[in-house]
């Protein structure tokens, strides 16, 4: 499923979700796991695993699954029905509100929301090429700056 | 036969890459570096969804677009499902396409 995501996440994705999959699983956990790893099942985990490691297992890979499934019958009938499908369904603004979906329900405190607000903002006043990069750097010094206070 | 190894290569590759990082993610960071790791992924699904927001006809950032995007901003905080925040939205931007384009 991997290879074929629509809008691969970054780096920061890549690392939370795959913490989620490295602490004390098995080793044939750890190879299986980040196969299903895209932006869905890292906000899907994030906001509802139960924290003991059965538990984590088996959400995990149900969830994992069940995307899997709904991924690939969903691009299956969009061969089929998009070419006659009406021009009028307002479709295109589907993915962006899968995104506020992913993220908004998942948000936790103040900072996070900034961030979003940051990786937003850059995605319209930077270029392109430019945006996710530098809003996942922004980001990551704000997480590191409000880390750096708590501890101190 | 050459696109067929260019997508093998890609997809090992980015598994290798997923596989490489449950080791950079696995245990070693402090708490401050999973902080920041968080908050760098919510930014990047934030840019990305905006980034992927419709444009109007010759490449402006749209009003429609930026009024769905409010409309199910709001309607995700209450808790709502996916189909009911993705379905609002498109029907928002259905709406608001000919109204302000």
């Amino acid at each position: 499923m991997g290879a074929t995501a629509s809008a691969p996440p970054g780096l920061g994705v890549r690392v939370e979700s795959q913490r989620q999959l490295a602490d004390d699983l098995p080793t044939w956990f750890r190879w299986l796991g980040p196969w299903f790893v895209v932006d869905q099942t890292y906000a899907i985990v994030e906001s509802g695993s139960p924290p003991s490691d059965d538990g984590f297992r088996e959400f995990y890979l149900g969830a994992a699954g069940l995307l899997w499934c709904t991924w690939s019958a969903s691009v299956a009938i969009g061969v089929v029905l998009g070419p006659v499908l009406p021009a009028w369904l307002p479709l295109e603004f589907v993915l962006s509100a899968m995104f506020v979906v992913l993220v908004v329900p998942g948000l936790r405190d103040g900072v996070e929301a900034a961030a979003a607000v940051v990786g937003a903002v850059s995605a319209v006043a930077l270029p392109t090429s430019m945006a996710l990069p530098v809003a996942a750097c922004v980001a990551a010094l704000i997480g590191l700056v409000i880390g750096a206070e708590d501890a101190s | 036969m050459r696109w067929l190894t260019a997508v093998a290569i890609a997809a090992t590759a980015t598994y290798a890459l997923r596989v490489a990082s449950t080791r950079l993610g696995g245990g070693g960071l402090p708490p401050v570096a999973h902080r920041a790791l968080r908050l760098s992924a919510v930014a990047l699904l934030a840019a990305v969804g905006v980034a992927s927001l419709p444009h109007a006809a010759g490449g402006s950032f749209s009003l429609a677009a930026a009024t769905a995007l409010a409309v199910s901003v709001v309607v995700a905080r209450r808790r709502s499902s996916a189909t009911i925040v993705m379905g609002i939205g498109a029907a928002v931007y259905g709406v608001m396409v000919p109204l302000v384009g």
